[in-house]
């Protein structure tokens, strides 16, 4: 297969990729914020404390994370079935990627939300602020810095996880690695992929990076 | 008695704990009087901060009523507190401000959960930043700030909302003592200007004379002494008072606490001020100084019995001819010098 066979199938799957890491950035980091504050909240002696609901999430969350997620993927095929009406390409393929970032997400977020000073929630509890209202405005704008490269950390993990989405079928450059390069011993093909790859990665480090350094302005 | 703005009766506060239950108030009553300022001292663990904490109902009381500006609170919701809330301020012995927030922002944020119009807020956050001297540093954020700005940008944002009601735990334990006295000055100002009663919780005697007009001593969650500073100066009745004086012998009284002695003198504990007669047990006090020759003298002293005989030291304003003040100073140092020559020490203000 020449290249310029290849080009078009080449750019359509960085546009797959790129497509499904901002899909899933972007649900599984909003699902991912809200189940990492409830976690944080419910803690015992929390801005709303509620150790059945903090122990059952924690539960689930301790459930699905450590599941590999091709294994994952396979296992929540009859749900993408129902839900996305297919499991092959890429919409089936961002569903479970946004489940699996929600849950990667949500400790996260929890992990950074835990290290803000009780004392400044106290602070704020004194003024006469609600807790969901703390929750938001104090302690997770307390945390924006490290929540900041937290998205970074899972932002590299969905860019990963989708190349695994594709080689099963997903779509994006894991797909169009697997396919064109691998299973036609075409090297040169895996090394554009993974070159690509390494490239979408360090722009989404250095963006997380910078973002992060002005959220912590140093 | 005058105008108690908080009440607490029977106040207990029982926390569990894995090791067992730590009774940190333990039948506790007391009154705090409007346009005070009311100082609790004690030891760490004592109970302070949980006291303080539940007058804004951070804390709830295991039994007992906690009234506040006339309301029973004790069983308050967390809901119900807020407007309360946004009516006592509070400032916290590590500042606790939001670093995310700009000093601006930091005074804002009150303001904001109070729904206050762009317009109310900023000509708002502009005042107090001048009333606490801090106008240049509007935009810089807390962690550029020395201690001392820091605590005045707190305090800033606890009165942002014009609270009633001042809380200050522990507020200057953070600060070297020339900051600390420069924020105490604040607290003062705040107390004579806004007439915001103020509650301060410290382990320092050095805080309760320079600014307290009550104070009350509190011991393993129980309260052991409470009454004016000057009586509990004079009168202490326990051996944890009498500890806690002792780390102030030595230095001058307030003037909050002495109002028209000038200039300052001190001890803890004194008796009369100012003396119109020469104090009497245990001081070796000359006898020209009885007669109100020249020089005049008027005189604080202060008699306290220990075990290691009378402790305390005086002062005394000494007025006359320069040659005639600096003789009996000299006579006066003579006097002191076989106890404490240290204590002896003269001030001058020339009439
Ligand atoms: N949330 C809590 N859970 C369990 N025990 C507590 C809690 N808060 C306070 N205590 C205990 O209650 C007692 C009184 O504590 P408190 O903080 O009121 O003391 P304090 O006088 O303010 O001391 P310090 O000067 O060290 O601040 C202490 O024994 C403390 O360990
Ligand atoms: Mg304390």
């Amino acid at each position: 297969m020449d290249w310029e066979t290849l080009k078009p199938v080449y750019l359509d799957a960085i546009w797959q990729t790129l497509f499904m890491s901002a899909v899933t950035l972007v649900v599984g980091g909003i699902l991912g914020l809200v189940l990492g504050i409830i976690l944080f909240a419910t803690r015992g002696g929390g801005l709303l404390a509620n150790r059945p609901l903090n122990l059952v999430l924690n539960v689930i969350v301790n459930i699905v994370r450590p599941i590999p997620f091709i294994i994952f993927m396979t296992a929540i095929g009859p749900l993408t079935l129902k839900v996305v009406g297919t499991t092959i390409g890429v919409a089936a393929a961002t569903f479970p990627l946004c489940i699996a970032a929600t849950f990667a997400m949500s400790r996260i977020v929890e992990q950074n939300l835990v290290t803000v000073d009780p004392g400044v929630i106290e602070a704020a509890r004194a003024m006469g602020a609600g807790p969901w209202r703390i929750l938001f405005d104090v302690v997770a704008r307390e945390a924006l810095g490290p929540l900041v490269l937290g998205y970074t950390y899972v932002l590299i993990a969905i860019v990963d996880m989708t190349a695994i989405a594709g080689a099963i079928g997903g779509g994006g450059l894991g797909q169009f690695a697997i396919q064109y390069g691998y299973q036609r011993f075409n090297w040169t093909v895996t090394l554009i992929a993974v070159v690509t790859i390494i490239i979408i990665v360090q722009a989404a480090q250095f963006a997380g990076n910078a973002l992060a350094r002005k959220a912590m302005r140093r | 008695m005058g105008d108690p703005i908080i009440q607490l009766d029977h106040v207990f506060k029982t926390f569990q704990t894995r090791s067992g239950p730590v009774h940190a108030l333990d039948d506790v009553s007391l009154d705090f009087e409007r346009g005070d300022i009311s100082a609790v001292i004690g030891q760490s663990g004592a109970g302070k901060s949980t006291l303080v904490r539940l007058i804004n109902g951070l804390e709830q009381p295991t039994s007992g009523t906690v009234a506040v500006l006339g309301t029973d609170i004790s069983r308050f919701t967390e809901r119900s507190l807020r407007p309360l809330r946004a009516d006592i301020g509070m400032i916290f012995q590590q500042f606790n401000l939001f670093n995310s927030r700009t000093v601006y922002d930091n005074i804002a944020y009150p303001l904001k959960l109070a729904r206050w119009s762009k317009a109310d807020e900023r000509a708002r956050v502009t005042e107090l930043l001048s009333f606490v001297g801090l106008t240049e540093r509007a935009w810089t954020h807390p962690d550029q700030l020395s201690g001392g700005q820091k605590q005045r940008v707190g305090i800033a944002r606890a009165l942002a909302t014009r609270p009633t009601i001042l809380l200050a735990d522990e507020s200057t334990s953070a600060l070297d003592p020339e900051t600390t006295s420069d924020v105490l000055g604040l607290l003062q100002r705040i107390n004579a200007e806004l007439g915001v009663t103020v509650i301060v919780i410290t382990h320092e005697m050095e805080v309760v004379r320079s600014i307290a007009d009550k104070v009350s001593v509190l011991e393993h969650g129980t309260l052991i002494e409470t009454g004016p500073t000057r009586e509990i100066f004079a009168h202490p009745g326990s051996g944890t008072t009498r500890r806690f004086l002792s780390t102030i012998i030595g230095q001058h009284p307030g003037p909050r606490s002495w109002p028209g002695c000038a200039p300052r003198i001190r001890t803890p504990p004194w008796s009369t001020c100012p003396a119109s007669t020469p104090p009497s047990s245990g001081w070796p006090w000359p006898s020209w100084a009885a007669s109100s020759g020249s020089p005049s003298g008027s005189s604080t002293a202060a008699s306290s019995r220990s075990a290691a005989g009378p402790s305390g030291n005086y002062t005394v304003a000494l007025t006359g001819e320069p040659d005639d003040v600096a003789d009996a100073a000299r006579r006066l140092a003579a006097v002191a010098g076989d106890s404490n020559a240290e204590n002896s020490n003269t001030e001058r203000e020339d009439a």
